[in-house]
C-alpha cells in the first residue's frame, strides 16, 4: 500500500467512524500518542485540521470509556489488556506471545502487586481491596448471623420439643425427632438414655465418682459428637453410671 | 466486588469472602415489598403489614412481564406499578450491603443474577431498576443465574482442563437448567426454566399423610375440626420434607384430641414416590437441555441429527453435575441424578448450602469470561443512509435455538430475511456489532470483520442467519458470505 492510498484509507475510515480511525492510529503506533501525536497522525492520514478538530471532543470522551484504549496522564495507549485485570489474568496474559510491551510492564505491575500485597488466608490477591474497606463491617455481621444461626436452632428445638410434649407424643416418637432436629446441625449422639453399655472413659462420663473402663453401666443421659466439614468434635460425653 | 442475588423469595448479598448476612435475623432478605402507611417498606418490615398491603415475588412481574401489581394502598386498593416495588427493594438491599462494609459505587462493583432465560427486554428493565436504585451497573453487571452457581463451584477448585456442567437449579419457583462449559471462562451452551417448583411437593405430601391417615382408619373429613387438621397436615409435610433430608423416616405427632391417634410413621420412600412423577418431568427437561447444547458445539447438525443421538452418549459428555437451589436438599434429587447420568459424572453441590450457590458465584463472577452463544450478548444492526437508518438483525439475548425447532426437525438456526426487516429494495449499508458483555465481539464474515462489514441492500435476497455453532451466513444483494463468530472457539468444547 502507498503512503498516498493510506493516507485515502484513514481520511475514508475517519469520514466513516472517527473514532474507529483514532483506534487504528493508536494500534499502529509504537508508544504512546498525545492529543497533539493523534491529530497530527490524522492530518498525515489526509483529514482536514478543521474536521479532526471539530470532532476532538467527543472523540476524547469516547476514547477514555473505550475498553482497549489506555489513557495515562496525557496520553493515549492500545492496550489489549482488559482495564480490570486480576492477578492470575495478568500471568495468563502475560503468557501470551504476543503482549505489546507496555501492556507486558502493566501486567507485570499487577503481579507484583498481588504478589508483594498477599492478604492472610490465601485469599485472592483482587479481594484484598474489598477486604480492606469493608473487613469490619461485614465480620461483624458475619459473626452477628453466626451466634443468631446458633440461638435460632436452638429456639427451635425448644418449641419443638414444648410442641411433642403438648401432643404427648410416645417416647420413641420424641426421641426419634429430637434426634433428627439435631443431626440437620451435625449433631450425632453417644449412646441412648436407659441403655446398657460397657464403660469407656473416652465417650462417657460418670455421674458420680469414678468408674473403671469396661464396667457395665446404665446411660443416663446420651452425648453428642459435631461432625464439622473439617473436624469431629466431641461436644458432651454420654453421662452413665454403674 | 460484590454480588446481589434479587431471587423470587429472598435477596442476598456476597463479596468474595462470603455471604454477607442482609436480613434482620437471617443472612437473606425476603423479596417482600409493600405499601406502608406513610411509603413503600421492603424487607421484613413489609411482613408485617396486612397481606393485602404486600406482594410477594415481585420479581416474577419482570419474569410475566408485567407492569402493574395490585395492592392496597394508603389512597385505597391500587394498581401500582412493580417497578417503583422492585426499586425500593433493591435499594434496601443496597443500603443494608453498605451499612455492613460493602462497596457499591463505582463501575463493575456489582454484579447483579438474572435467570436465563430471560430476554433482552427483560434484563434491561432489571438494569434499569438497579441503576434507579443508585447501583452502578450495566448489562454487562448480568450474570445468568445457573452460570454464577457454576462459577461458586469453580471459584473453590483450579480446572485445568475444560469441564462440561449441568447445573440443575430447583428452587420453590421454577426448575433451571444449563448446560455450560467451563475453563477460563464459562460459556452457556442452553438453558432452560420452567414453572416446576418445588413448592408442589408440600402439598403432595400433605395430600400422601391425609391418604396414610385414611389407611389407618381416621377420616379427615369425619374429623371434628377438619380445617384445622389439613392445616396441621400441611405444616407436618413441610417438617417430613425437611426431617427425611437426613433421615430415612420421619414421625409425624399429632395431636390425639384433633386426630384420634398420636403418630404416623413417614419413610424417604414414601416421600420419593410422590415426588418421582416432577422428577421425571424434570429428566425429559434435562434431556431437552443436554440436545439443545450439543447444537452448539462445533460440528453443525441438523435437528434430526440431534434426535437421533442416544441419550446416554449426551449424558456421558457432562463432567459433573451441579446441585443447587433449595429443593436440591431433598435426597431423591441427587440420588436421581446419580441414576440418570453414567458413574464417571459426578455429582455434587454448587455451594454449602446450595441456596447461596447463586450469590456466592456473582461475587466471584469478574475472575470469568463469561459467553452466552444460546442467548448472544450482543446486538447486530444494520444500518444504511449514513446511519440515519437502521434494522436490529439480532437482538441482544434473543435464544438461537428454540426447543419447538428441534422438533420440527431440519437446520437449526436463527434467521431473518429482508422482508421481515422491510429494507430497501436498493442502496448500500453496514453491519453494526453491539456488545453488551462488555468484552468485544470478534466475528468475521468472509475475511472481514462482522462489525462494518459492508451489505449490498436487497430486501428480496438479503437473509442473516446464525447458528448455534456459530456460524453466520449473510446473502445480500452481492452474493453469499459465510462467517464465524470467533469467541465460541474459547468455550473448550
Amino acid at each position: 500500500m502507498t503512503e498516498r492510498s493510506r493516507g485515502k484509507a484513514l481520511a475514508g475510515r475517519f469520514a466513516g467512524d472517527p473514532v474507529a480511525a483514532v483506534c487504528h492510529v493508536l494500534r499502529r503506533a509504537a508508544a504512546p500518542l498525545t492529543a497533539t501525536d493523534i491529530k497530527q497522525a490524522l492530518q498525515d492520514g489526509g483529514v482536514a485540521k478543521a474536521d479532526v478538530d471539530r470532532v476532538w471532543p467527543r472523540v476524547q470522551r469516547k476514547l477514555a470509556a473505550h475498553d482497549e484504549v489506555l489513557v495515562a496522564g496525557r496520553t493515549y495507549r492500545w492496550s489489549v489488556v482488559p482495564k480490570a485485570v486480576t492477578a492470575t489474568q495478568a500471568l495468563e496474559l502475560l503468557g501470551e506471545a504476543r503482549i505489546p510491551a507496555g501492556d507486558k510492564a502493566l501486567l507485570v505491575d499487577v503481579v507484583r502487586a498481588a504478589l508483594t500485597h498477599q492478604p492472610e488466608n490465601g485469599k485472592h490477591a483482587e479481594d484484598s481491596s474489598d477486604a480492606e474497606d469493608s473487613g469490619d463491617a461485614e465480620d461483624e455481621a458475619r459473626r452477628r448471623q453466626s451466634a443468631i444461626d446458633a440461638v435460632r436452632a436452638l429456639a427451635e428445638l425448644a418449641s419443638e420439643a414444648e410442641e411433642l410434649a403438648v401432643n404427648e407424643a410416645r417416647p420413641e416418637a420424641l426421641i426419634h425427632r429430637l434426634r433428627a432436629r439435631v443431626k440437620r446441625s451435625g449433631l450425632e449422639p453417644i449412646d441412648r438414655a436407659g441403655d446398657e453399655t460397657t464403660f469407656d472413659r473416652r465417650r462417657h462420663k460418670p455421674i458420680d465418682g469414678a468408674i473403671r473402663d469396661g464396667a457395665r453401666v446404665l446411660v443416663v443421659r446420651p452425648g453428642y459428637v459435631w461432625k464439622a466439614p473439617t473436624e469431629e468434635v466431641l461436644i458432651a460425653k454420654a453421662v452413665v453410671e454403674e | 466486588m460484590v454480588g446481589l442475588d434479587f431471587g423470587t423469595s429472598t435477596t442476598s448479598v456476597a463479596s468474595p469472602r462470603g455471604v454477607v448476612p442482609i436480613g434482620t435475623d437471617e443472612s437473606w432478605m425476603p423479596s417482600v415489598v409493600g405499601y406502608g402507611d406513610v411509603s413503600i417498606v421492603a424487607g421484613e418490615e413489609a411482613l408485617e403489614l396486612d397481606p393485602s398491603q404486600v406482594v410477594r415475588s415481585i420479581k416474577r412481574a419482570i419474569t410475566d412481564n408485567r407492569t402493574f401489581v395490585r395492592v392496597d394502598t394508603p389512597t385505597g386498593i391500587r394498581d401500582v406499578r412493580a417497578d417503583d416495588l422492585i426499586v425500593a427493594l433493591l435499594r434496601e438491599a443496597a443500603d443494608r450491603a453498605v451499612a455492613r462494609g460493602q462497596d457499591l459505587s463505582g463501575g463493575r462493583a456489582v454484579q447483579l443474577g438474572c435467570p436465563a432465560m430471560w430476554d433482552g427486554r427483560q434484563r434491561t428493565r432489571l438494569v434499569e431498576l438497579a441503576r434507579r436504585a443508585g447501583l452502578a451497573v450495566s448489562l454487562a453487571s448480568l450474570v445468568d443465574e445457573p452460570v454464577a452457581a457454576g462459577i461458586a463451584w469453580l471459584a473453590r477448585r483450579e480446572v485445568r482442563t475444560p469441564q462440561r456442567l449441568l447445573v440443575f437449579d430447583m428452587g420453590g419457583g421454577t426448575l433451571d437448567i444449563a448446560v455450560l462449559n467451563v475453563g477460563k471462562d464459562v460459556s452457556v451452551l442452553a438453558a432452560l426454566g420452567v414453572a416446576e417448583a418445588g413448592d408442589a411437593l408440600d402439598e403432595l405430601i400433605a395430600e400422601d399423610l391425609d391418604n396414610a391417615l385414611g389407611a389407618s382408619g381416621v377420616d379427615v373429613d369425619s374429623l371434628s375440626a377438619p380445617r384445622r387438621a389439613r392445616g396441621r397436615l400441611r405444616d407436618a409435610a413441610r417438617e417430613a420434607k425437611i426431617g427425611l433430608s437426613t433421615m430415612e423416616e420421619h414421625v409425624v405427632v399429632l395431636p390425639r384430641r384433633l386426630f384420634g391417634i398420636s403418630d404416623l410413621w413417614y419413610t424417604r420412600e414414601q416421600l420419593n414416590a410422590v415426588f418421582a412423577p416432577q422428577l421425571d418431568r424434570a429428566e425429559l427437561y434435562v434431556e431437552a437441555a443436554l440436545r439443545a447444547a450439543q447444537l452448539t458445539g462445533h460440528v453443525p447438525g441438523t435437528a434430526s441429527d440431534i434426535l437421533r443421538t442416544p441419550f446416554e452418549e449426551l449424558a456421558a459428555a457432562v463432567d459433573v453435575v451441579l446441585l443447587s437451589g433449595g429443593m436440591s436438599q431433598v435426597p431423591y434429587v441427587a440420588q436421581r441424578l446419580r441414576e440418570l447420568f453414567p458413574l464417571p459424572t459426578a455429582i455434587e453441590v454448587a455451594a454449602t448450602p446450595p441456596e447461596s450457590a447463586v450469590v456466592l458465584g456473582l461475587a466471584n463472577a469478574a475472575r470469568y469470561g463469561r459467553i452466552n452463544m444460546y442467548r448472544p450478548a450482543f446486538d447486530i444492526l444494520l444500518e444504511w443512509n449514513h446511519g440515519r437508518e437502521s434494522r436490529t438483525v439480532y437482538h441482544a439475548y434473543t435464544p438461537l435455538v428454540e426447543t419447538r425447532q428441534i422438533a420440527r426437525g431440519g437446520d437449526i438456526r436463527y434467521e431473518r430475511n429482508g422482508t421481515e426487516l422491510s429494507l430497501p429494495p436498493t442502496g448500500k449499508g453496514k453491519l453494526k456489532v453491539v456488545s453488551h458483555s462488555g468484552h468485544r465481539v470478534r466475528a468475521t464474515l468472509g475475511v472481514r470483520s462482522l462489525d462494518g462489514f459492508p451489505v449490498a441492500l436487497n430486501e428480496e435476497k438479503f437473509e442473516f442467519a446464525i447458528y448455534p455453532n456459530g456460524r453466520i451466513s449473510l446473502t445480500d444483494g452481492s452474493g453469499t458470505h459465510d462467517g464465524h463468530i470467533a469467541d465460541w472457539n474459547l468455550s473448550g468444547t
